[in-house]
């Protein structure tokens, strides 16, 4: 297996176990809801991340992108299985250990318009965590939120205004240099600019990309545009009603996609009229290749190279 | 005056804004022709006025909205027509596909959202609406049309709701079909399936306006393409041009900013709409402005069958 991950050119030493800085074993999430239904949002979800790497996972919506990350982050708190930060377990971390993994693993938010309070000046907003890590002064604290200002470009007298008075783009930067703010090792940017226009995407993804490699830290970024996660990952999981159904480099995915969801999302096939639900396999009524157990156990995960692990029937 | 091929004429429209003594001008003189059965796709950033454009049309704009110039729908100028003569005008010859489920009524069941039109209009009774709504909903590949047509907007899952939409629009024939921003914040799949439900309505329209900053979108549905910037209509021309030689410089630079073409931002900020630049309004990011950029509005410059308003092309 060494072996293999040679031959791909892929920077062996950060593939080590030791490397991984935070990953999810086994995570169940689920919701019940009226008359006792249980909606299954994750089910048995593994998912790792090295340092300094930069990690995207796609899936349309409803697949538990925004759950996994916020499970990841600490927002949510799986029914099962467990989330490591450095290979604590981070429900047993205790209040200052957790203090400090709020202020190494950060989050971006979709709607960044949510994510502020409408009544804050955007200064303080952006200053806030500062405060309560109470990491810095006062002058301090001016001094960090300029620097970080400078970096995504925003002016600092737009931070005297409230969220209302400053367009989307701008609030996603503030929104970004509140997660750059306290220099953490590793961003979740949950689909930072499906809502924004072509030239402010690419301005806040070169953002996100610019700050990335300047400090090296880890990066999720979750989106749907194929372009754009192969622009900015290395390596990809792509997510299917609430499983990892792919996962591998970007690079390879993209040009020999396995999975059959993954081979029509590449493809651009619209999905089917009347699909199955309850099947155990996600894609089962929308599959072309169908054999009798996949309507009967829930397809189980299998290494076909490398790092390359995909969950369906046929590379059982 | 009046072209036969035009179908829609806009002939100088300016739409001003009157916020409490501050005038905003958010369209500033569009002469454009939407041809018989074309698919116009109009482009722009958030807050270029594209959907000013399009409420200005439908008469959809607030009350502190003041619009100037001529739209002539079949010769007629529907600006100046009475209120009932164009509500007859609106409910037999326009429809539109709305942007998001914020235009469906939270108290009104799916069915009647659908069907309003044709029993407003068309004469239909109640029972044929209901079951014109959920065939409509069968054929667009709803499971289980009887029963979405029941329920409410809340009710559903996004995908069902896009369907929902699409219906709305296309319950009843019309000769233009208005759609607004169809794939905001939808997954790759659900614009596929988009991009289907436009192409299967096509040829129930005559032309359809679709208004959206999806580029790749546009690519598929539309015939020609019309960017807006700054309220200013800079550019008009085929698709197949716009995307191969686009000629003003902001189609240039905003094709360069998708991410399968390099994910290059825009250089500067947006303009705001209060105090928009002298001259031509995108001079402060051009990379060929020159010193008459600044001082003088382009006129338009009529080239194979487009236009563009940049001083470049009037030079030659």
């Amino acid at each position: 297996m060494r072996l293999i991950q040679d031959l791909s050119g892929i920077r062996t030493p950060n593939n080590l176990e030791s490397n991984v800085i935070l990953s999810a074993e086994h995570v169940s999430k689920w919701y019940i809801s009226f008359k006792r239904r249980k909606t299954v949002a994750l089910e048995n979800v593994n998912f790792s991340i090295f340092k300094g790497e930069k990690v995207c996972i796609i899936g349309e919506s409803g697949s538990g992108k925004s759950t996994l990350a916020k499970i990841l982050c600490g927002l949510i708190t799986p029914n099962s299985g467990e989330v490591r930060f450095e290979g604590k377990k981070l429900s047993e971390l205790n209040k200052s250990e957790k203090k400090v993994f709020r202020m190494r693993v950060q989050y971006i938010p979709q709607c960044p318009d949510l994510a502020l309070d409408p009544t804050w000046y955007l200064y303080d907003s952006l200053a806030e965590p500062l405060r309560i890590q109470k990491i810095c002064s006062k002058q301090d604290e001016f001094e960090r939120v300029k620097e970080v200002c400078e970096r995504v470009g925003i002016g600092m007298d737009q931070l005297r205004r409230k969220p209302r008075n400053v367009s989307g783009g701008e609030l996603q930067r503030v929104v970004i240099a509140r997660a750059f703010i306290l220099s953490p090792e590793i961003i979740i940017a949950d689909e930072p600019t499906s809502m924004l226009d072509p030239s402010i995407q690419a301005k806040i993804v070169r953002t996100i990309l610019d700050l990335q490699s300047e400090s090296n830290i880890g990066i999720v970024f979750l989106t749907h545009d194929l372009e754009l996660a192969k622009l900015v990952s290395e390596k990809m999981f792509v997510m299917l009603g609430g499983r990892i159904v792919e996962s591998g480099y970007t690079r390879d995915i993209l040009k020999t996609p396995l999975h059959p969801y993954t081979k029509s999302l590449l493809m651009g096939v619209p999905p089917k009229t009347e699909f199955k639900q309850n099947s155990p396999c996600g894609f089962y009524g929308e599959c072309e290749i169908v054999s009798e157990v996949c309507c009967q156990y829930p397809p189980p995960e299998s290494e076909v190279y490398g790092g390359r692990k995909v969950r369906c029937w046929r590379y059982a | 005056m009046h072209d036969s091929r035009a179908l829609l004429e806009y002939n100088g429209i300016e739409v001003t804004f009157d916020m409490g003594g501050l005038k905003v001008n958010a369209l500033r003189g569009i002469d454009l022709e939407v041809y018989r059965g074309e698919v116009l796709g109009i482009v722009g950033e958030s807050g270029s006025g594209k959907t000013v454009l399009l409420q200005a049309t439908l008469r959809l704009l607030p009350e502190n909205a003041k619009v100037r110039g001529r739209i002539f729908y079949n010769g007629l100028n529907i600006l100046n027509i009475k209120e009932r003569e164009f509500k007859k005008i609106l409910g037999r010859s326009f429809s539109i596909i709305p942007q998001g489920f914020g235009s469906l009524n939270p108290c009104i069941r799916n069915w009647v959202q659908i069907s309003e039109r044709p029993m407003e209009h068309f004469g239909k009774s109640k029972e044929e609406g209901y079951n014109m709504a959920s065939d409509l909903l069968g054929k667009l590949g709803v499971k289980n049309p009887s029963k979405v047509a029941q329920i409410y907007r809340h009710q559903i899952s996004g995908g069902t709701l896009q369907r929902v939409l699409v219906a709305m629009g296309t319950s009843a024939p019309s000769k233009i079909l208005f759609v607004d921003e169809p794939t905001k914040g939808l997954d790759e799949r659900m614009k596929r399936l988009v991009i289907e439900l436009i192409k299967i309505s096509r040829k129930n329209f005559e032309s359809m306006i679709i208004v959206s900053h999806d580029l790749n979108f546009l690519k598929e549905v539309s015939d020609r393409i019309c960017v807006l910037y700054c309220g200013d209509l800079v550019e008009v021309c085929y698709k197949r041009e716009f995307f191969e030689s686009p000629r003003h410089p902001y189609s240039q630079a905003l094709l360069l900013s998708l991410p399968s073409r390099g994910l290059l931002p825009i250089p500067g900020e947006s303009p705001s709409m209060v105090t928009p630049p002298s001259g031509c309004s995108f001079h402060p990011r051009c990379k060929h402005s020159t010193t008459v950029c600044e001082s003088r509005r382009p006129l338009p410059f009529l080239i194979d069958g487009g236009m563009v308003r940049c001083h470049l092309y009037a030079r030659d």
